[in-house]
């Protein structure tokens, strides 16, 4: 029992530093900002009352969103810019949690005004940035740290990993219910779902050559490849020594996707996602690595805190 | 409370004081227990375990946004190509075809997939309450641009994709109007 304690508690809130947070935070505020960029377009038609949809949609229990209260068009403009405000404060740590509650609050208004055109990469960004609010983001790389303490801004303090942990599972869920939900079908099954995916003419982004398409060989292999890199997204993500691959077949498969369907910001979430698995020594190594090039080039003057730092080390 | 990992900078907060109190440990622990088990319970295929669970926790899933599923391109990625086009008639006798917006391949993609989601949703018989407002849309859109819709008809069409390995690789093109709205005329129109 004390034994199932320990693991829990070493697997849930074992303190490590805060770089892989810190990244994932700026990862995943650039892309809550461009995906509000590409919300411009369509912002009253989609979510205005005089848009596709002038009734607010019925939920279901316990749904809430502030465009329930109001949704003309000035309402949907003030909540567009908070979104901005808040992935711009994100990105930049400054208020670090009010932001990230300032933009789940603003994701999750407009997911609830109009669910008729999210697709599951709007999805994945939602629960991202649900996580993201209970996480302490602003420990490192940010305005907030910057403020409070200079000399030691790149320093990347300890805290508990559980909200990360969250993250990691979620992603680990996705990819398991993914599969799960594929092996239903009939074309995951024989072989041939990829063909289809990647000849819908309404969602073609760049063409795909019919060589690949038509050849039963060359769709198996991708069909059941893409069955075999979920499946080991889902459970091989959780062995250490796997992961690095297991995350860069993740990472060629979004991209193949990307490629080939408009699937909006699909791709790029599920990568932001996958950034939560990175250990903190790989990150910091990075980022250090990152900070002492720029230091050393005519872009000295982005990084902060320099002057307290020896080239290669930590403050 | 027993650190685990690195002994590092460490800085005070609510949230650490919260974790590192037992009290505060084990209510987080309850918070990822119900977290994971109602997105685990969403997820799961339709079934008798899942109906009863979500009674309790629906409400919690869908107030965190937590409910979403993940199934892309499943169970089966759609076997035809779709477009919803719009027949709209003017008070002048013309007729027009009106589709939805599309961008390019290299930006478009990241604006006009929502477009692409609404049509494919609005063109479904299990979505008919989403047919009058989109009706109403192509009108509202026709009149921005200064001419007098009278009627607008919602047209389905598609072409099926065929197996793989056959040599042709799609069906001829087939279309379905499958809903008209007239105009209210002016007099209906008015507020009482």
């Amino acid at each position: 029992m004390t034994k199932g304690v320990e693991t829990w508690e070493r697997f849930w809130f074992r303190e490590e530093e805060t770089c892989t947070l810190a990244l994932f935070r700026i990862a995943f505020a650039v892309i809550v900002f461009a995906w509000t960029i590409s919300l411009a377009p369509g912002l009253y038609s989609f979510y205005a009352d005089d848009g596709i949809l002038p009734a607010y949609p019925d939920g279901g229990p316990g749904a809430w969103g502030l465009l329930q209260i109001d949704s003309s068009p000035a309402s949907v403009t003030v909540l567009y810019l908070l979104l901005l405000v808040g992935a711009f404060c994100l990105a930049f740590g400054f208020r670090t949690r009010l932001a990230a509650v300032l933009v789940f609050v603003c994701l999750i208004s407009f997911a609830r005004r109009n669910p008729w055109v999210l697709n599951s990469g709007d999805l994945l960004i939602f629960v991202l940035g649900f996580y993201l609010m209970l996480a302490p983001s602003g420990a490192a790389l940010s305005v907030d740290r910057w403020l409070r303490t200079r000399s030691r801004f790149w320093d990347f303090p300890v805290r508990s990993l559980w909200p990360l942990r969250l993250i990691q599972v979620q992603v680990s869920l996705l990819y398991f219910f993914a599969v799960w939900e594929k092996l239903r079908g009939e074309t995951w099954n024989d072989g041939t779902a990829v063909s289809y995916a990647f000849r819908l003419e309404d969602l073609e982004r760049f063409p795909v050559p019919g060589f690949v398409t038509d050849s039963l060989l060359l769709v198996n292999l991708l069909t059941y490849g893409t069955l075999a890199i979920e499946l080991a997204l889902a459970i091989l993500v959780w062995n250490g020594k796997l992961r690095p691959w297991v995350l860069l077949l993740g990472v060629m498969l979004h991209l193949g996707i990307a490629y080939a369907v408009r699937v909006g910001f699909f791709s790029y979430a599920a990568v932001v996602g996958y950034i939560a698995f990175l250990p903190p020594a790989t990150v910091s190594a990075w980022l250090y690595r990152l900070r002492d090039r720029t230091a050393r080039s005519r872009l000295s003057w982005l990084v902060p805190g320099i002057e307290s730092v020896e080239p290669g080390g930590r403050p | 409370m027993k650190a685990f990992g690195p002994r590092m900078h460490k800085e005070g907060g609510v949230q650490q004081k919260l974790e590192s109190s037992r009290a505060g440990r084990a209510a987080i622990s309850v918070f990822i227990v119900v977290t994971i088990v109602s997105v685990v319970v969403w997820n799961l295929p339709p079934s008798a375990i899942k109906e009863e669970a979500l009674a309790f926790t629906e409400p919690y899933v869908r107030a965190t946004g937590l409910n979403q599923n993940w199934g892309v391109f499943a169970p089966d990625p759609r076997r035809h190509t779709l477009q919803l086009l719009a027949q709209v008639r003017y008070a002048d006798g013309s007729e027009e075809v009106v589709s939805i917006p599309r961008g390019g391949r290299l930006v478009g993609g990241y604006w006009d997939y929502r477009w692409r989601k609404w049509a494919e949703w609005t063109s479904t018989d299990d979505h008919s309450e989403l047919w009058q407002p989109a009706a109403e849309w192509f009108a509202r859109r026709a009149r921005a641009e200064g001419r007098t819709p009278v009627s607008v008809t919602l047209v389905r069409r598609w072409r099926d994709l065929l197996p793989p390995g056959l040599g042709a690789s799609t069906g001829e093109w087939q279309e379905y109007a499958y809903y008209t709205y007239e105009m209210p005329s002016a007099a209906e129109a008015e507020p009482r």
